[in-house]
């Protein structure tokens, strides 16, 4: 053996030994991402990760299978159970099931890419899929829809929103609660009968009711595959966007006073100072957990010929 | 060491994963926009400006004209491309002969760490003054320097108006 050879055999052997090694052993070469560490957690994707670690694929199969299928899922969360999905299925030798992972991943966040340190089987896959979905034109839903502006109560309250790429099967809903509730009503988004992406939501009257004093309502939308598997959405059940119900006398110009007699709870000055803490918590958290001010924002622009 | 181990050791470092965090756009959200053909005929240039207060705003209604008619400066966050260039509009010269080969643009916008964000791309069109083609107009609940909520972007139709949408720096 020519001396200059050792070197490179040895890196050679390093790398198939991290290819065939077993799961165990391949977990503490291929250390798991950031994103991973960072990501939102879930009891489902906490058990998930332990039982990748230990080896239980089938096990964490199932248990990122009953993740998916639990109401409430944040995209961040989807984005993670069907990353280690795809991971868990090529462990188990299914391919197909890592590419069908794959192709919803890319569904709920089409900019995502591995990260860097993920297995090269794993990211070989990855880019085959992306090239595939691709060349076939399979495009994300995309919903376009504005925030609620304050509204008077006592009346139906209309959103209209644009939803291109709907899957079959697939639902758009707004879901809304009284602020204070704890569970969301939802309405259906109907489709135009003129324009095959115009769609209309109606909350009813009786769910906006006039009072003597404003309120506050919460609410997000979600398109959702027939599985109920987020695609797209505005807000979330954790992050809410919100409006409020004006009296039914009272004016646009009127927004925000505050009446006397509201409890001590409801004065918007209290939840204001709250809210004051609670970013300057989070700007706090932000400004640890990174060296920089700024984030970077990297947009990618493509042309698609079918749209003339 | 010698020359041919020193070539691999780039490859290892890749595969193993030992290497550092990249630098570059991976891990972190993007926009991937999608810009129609009748704009892409046009486009010249495209004028990225990030609003605060983003989920107050209604992007249908922003994507109908010019921004620079709608919003005032103080409203505009200041931001850097990756040369360090500065201003509340950033301006990127469009690669079209790479586009409509069925390529794509990269562009990279730093902002601010923040929340509630709208960044809106504005096509414009080569002449004197600018003319606005479209606009797309993207919620941001929240910006860092690490990973971030996913995002759908809105595509870039050709909304042709008369107005110039120029934002000087």
């Amino acid at each position: 053996m020519h001396r200059h050879d050792l070197p490179s055999r040895l890196g050679v052997l390093l790398l198939v030994m991290g290819l065939a090694a077993p799961p165990g052993l391949a977990h503490n070469l291929f250390p798991p991402p950031a994103l991973s560490q960072l990501g939102p957690a879930s009891p489902e994707i906490t058990r998930a990760r332990e039982q990748i670690d230990n080896g239980e694929f089938e096990e964490a199969r199932r248990t990122l299978q009953a993740g998916l299928d639990a109401p409430d899922v944040t995209d961040d969360q989807l984005v993670e159970l069907y990353r280690l999905l795809g991971l868990t299925a090529l462990y188990l030798g299914d391919e197909n099931q890592a590419r069908e992972a794959y192709e919803k991943l890319l569904q709920a966040r089409p900019d995502y890419e591995l990260p860097r340190t993920a297995p090269p089987k794993l990211r070989a896959l990855y880019a085959r899929i992306k090239e595939d979905i691709r060349s076939r034109r399979v495009r994300p839903v995309t919903l376009d829809v504005s925030p609620v502006p304050n509204s008077r109560g006592g009346q139906p309250l209309e959103v209209s929103a644009t939803i291109q790429e709907l899957a079959l099967g697939a639902r758009a809903r707004m879901f809304y609660r009284r602020a204070g509730d704890q569970a969301y009503n939802s309405v259906d988004f109907v489709k135009d009968r003129n324009d095959k992406e115009q769609f209309r939501a109606v909350v009813p009257a009786y769910d906006v009711p006039a009072e003597s004093e404003p309120y506050e309502v919460e609410y997000y939308f979600e398109v959702a595959d027939a599985a109920q598997r987020r695609l797209a959405g505005r807000g979330d059940s954790f992050q809410p966007l919100m409006f409020q119900v004006l009296p039914q006398q009272q004016t646009a110009a009127a927004d925000g006073e505050v009446s006397s007699g509201r409890p001590w709870y409801k004065s918007p000055w209290l939840w204001v100072a709250v809210g004051a803490v609670a970013i300057g918590g989070t700007a706090g958290v932000v400004a640890l957990s990174s060296s920089e001010d700024r984030g970077r924002v990297p947009i990618t622009i493509r042309v698609d010929p079918s749209q003339p | 060491m010698s020359p041919s181990s020193l070539k691999l050791l780039p490859l290892a470092a890749l595969l193993c994963g030992c290497g550092p965090e990249s630098s570059g756009p991976t891990g972190r959200f993007g926009l991937d926009v999608v810009m129609s053909s009748a704009v892409a005929n046009e486009v010249h240039a495209l004028q990225v400006t990030v609003l605060t207060r983003g989920s107050s705003r209604s992007c249908t209604e922003l994507q109908r004209t010019c921004l620079n008619s709608q919003v005032k400066r103080e409203d505009m966050v200041a931001l850097q491309d990756a040369r360090g260039n500065e201003g509340r509009a950033l301006r990127f010269t469009v690669d079209l002969a790479a586009m409509q080969n069925g390529g794509s643009q990269s562009l990279d916008v730093d902002v601010p760490v923040g929340r509630d964000y709208a960044l809106v791309i504005e096509a414009m069109a080569v002449g004197s003054p600018s003319r606005f083609l479209g606009s797309s107009c993207n919620y941001l609940k929240v910006v860092n320097s690490g990973d971030n909520a996913p995002l759908v972007a809105a595509p870039l139709v050709l909304t042709e108006q008369s107005c110039d949408p120029s934002i000087a720096p």
